[in-house]
């Protein structure tokens, strides 16, 4: 048989898939112990199987935990249990044997039953101390296993906030990067001499990023927006927020230019103005 | 403490569950009872019953874990097997199925597209984005048949397709899967 053949066939998906009949299932299974290939093959369909499932993650009763570990010691309780049983079975023989060799036995055997009695019950009493003690210990480990999961669970969250913002930056600076960008100084106009901007541009992508280096914070109902300016019309490149206190702000902005000569930036009314308002022009700069 | 959990490899996890250690038991739970669980409820759509499965696939892997060969498969793997096969004979047992509705495959589209968990989890993070990298169509077999328990003739037979296409389509669906988790 040419395992290459029976590996595409599929047949080993629709095992891992779990759609064959048992029959047909035991022979999947005899080829994969015969070859390794195969073998490898079946696991790496059913890993992928496995991290789709991941997929569904659903958290259980969080009792269930230790439902389960009491569980887990019941089974084993029980088989200790069957130990026991058994050396006593083996012990009784001796027993009936000593007892009907001799009377001598008999008289003893209350004496060392008491003796046995008494060592049973201190064992259980030690036993029952010993319950309470570790069920304490028990409950002081669960308690600060809950903080230590909590704890976990907000740093997975802050570590999935810092990728996602590093994928950002990481887009952000190759689209910086570049090399047919064109980078625009928008230099402060009267109205706010200190101000400074830089667009960079790309005539092939047409894709538009703008760095506010220093910008007024603008009032609650105002944003400022961005227009690509050719033959002196004014395009519409889309509004951006300022974060306080964050220093340098990158924008992609949401718009395509396809040609220009300058950027300038204006304060408008919330969400943008159809043209800009001339008296209200911070920042600008030409190609 | 969360270093030292990590650190802890499923061959150390292994030895210990054959050395019966009970504490090994505990590892597994914190690290796969949400993949598990979420296995089995997707298959059962009852929590409850979903729950009480979950114990018993702990105690199969207890009492199992001298079968388990770790050159065949992952760990993880062997216990999600282990989940979906008794998950899938509950269904298919005589009182669950008296016991629940007949769900029909529009239920499971429709579940497909429903929020994947009812508890928000860090590790859903595109989720959504991820189950969508797949093609519709190889969504629906996948989910017919890995988790409604649905055997190659019964797929064809319900979606009106040919036997082999639903071979085919299964085979393309793994490799899509393959591809997106590799």
């Amino acid at each position: 048989m040419n395992t290459k053949e029976y590996i595409q066939s599929g047949v080993l998906e629709l095992y891992a898939a779990g759609a064959l009949s048992d029959t047909e299932a035991r022979e999947v299974e005899a080829m994969a112990a015969q070859y390794p290939e195969v073998q490898a093959e079946l696991a790496a369909i059913q890993d992928a199987l496995v991290s789709y499932s991941a997929s569904f993650k659903k958290n259980p009763n969080p009792e269930l935990r230790s439902t389960i570990l009491n569980r887990i010691d019941e089974i084993e309780g029980v088989s200790s249990a069957n130990i026991l049983s058994i050396s006593d079975t083996q012990k009784k023989p001796n027993i009936a044997d000593t007892t009907g060799k001799s009377s001598f036995n008999y008289t003893q055997q209350p004496a060392r039953f008491n003796y046995l009695m008494a060592a049973v019950w201190i064992f259980l009493v030690l036993n029952i101390i010993g319950n309470i003690y570790f069920f304490n210990k028990l409950k002081n480990t669960e308690e600060q296993m809950t903080g230590v999961v909590n704890e976990n669970y907000k740093m997975k969250l802050e570590y999935e906030k810092i990728r996602l913002d590093m994928d950002k930056k990481s887009t952000d600076m190759k689209m910086v990067m570049n090399r047919s960008n064109k980078i625009v100084d928008l230099k402060g106009m009267e109205i706010a001499p200190q101000s400074f901007a830089t667009v960079y541009w790309n005539p092939n992508s047409k894709k538009v990023m703008l760095n506010v280096n220093s910008l007024p914070m603008p009032p609650a109902d105002k944003q400022y927006q961005l227009w690509a300016l050719k033959d002196g019309k004014p395009i519409d490149a889309g509004v951006f927020d300022m974060q306080p206190g964050t220093g340098d702000d990158m924008h992609m902005m949401p718009v395509t230019i396809a040609d220009a000569d300058a950027f300038a930036v204006t304060l408008e009314k919330k969400g943008g103005s159809p043209a800009p308002t001339l008296t209200q022009l911070y920042v600008m700069g030409k190609i | 403490m969360k270093d030292r959990l990590q650190e802890i490899t499923e061959e150390q996890i292994v030895t210990s569950l054959k050395q019966k250690n009970r504490d090994a038991v505990g590892i597994l739970y914190d690290k796969y009872s949400s993949l598990l669980f979420g296995i089995i409820a997707r298959i059962v759509k009852s929590d409850e019953t979903a729950e009480d499965l979950l114990q018993e696939v702990f105690v199969k892997v207890w009492k199992n874990i001298e079968s388990y060969d770790p050159a065949k498969a992952k760990l993880v793997t062997w216990m999600g097997n282990i989940a979906r096969n008794l998950a899938i004979d509950k269904i298919r047992s005589k009182d669950y199925k008296n016991s629940q509705q007949n769900h029909d495959i529009e239920d499971y589209v429709n579940t497909i597209e429903e929020n994947p968990s009812s508890s928000f989890n860090p590790d859903h993070i595109g989720v959504k984005e991820m189950i969508e990298k797949l093609a519709p169509e190889h969504r629906i077999l996948i989910d017919m048949v890995y988790f409604q328990g649905y055997t190659q003739a019964e797929t064809a037979e319900k979606l009106g397709i040919p036997l082999g296409t639903v071979k085919t389509r299964i085979r393309s669906a793994i490799n899509n899967l393959r591809d997106i988790y590799t």
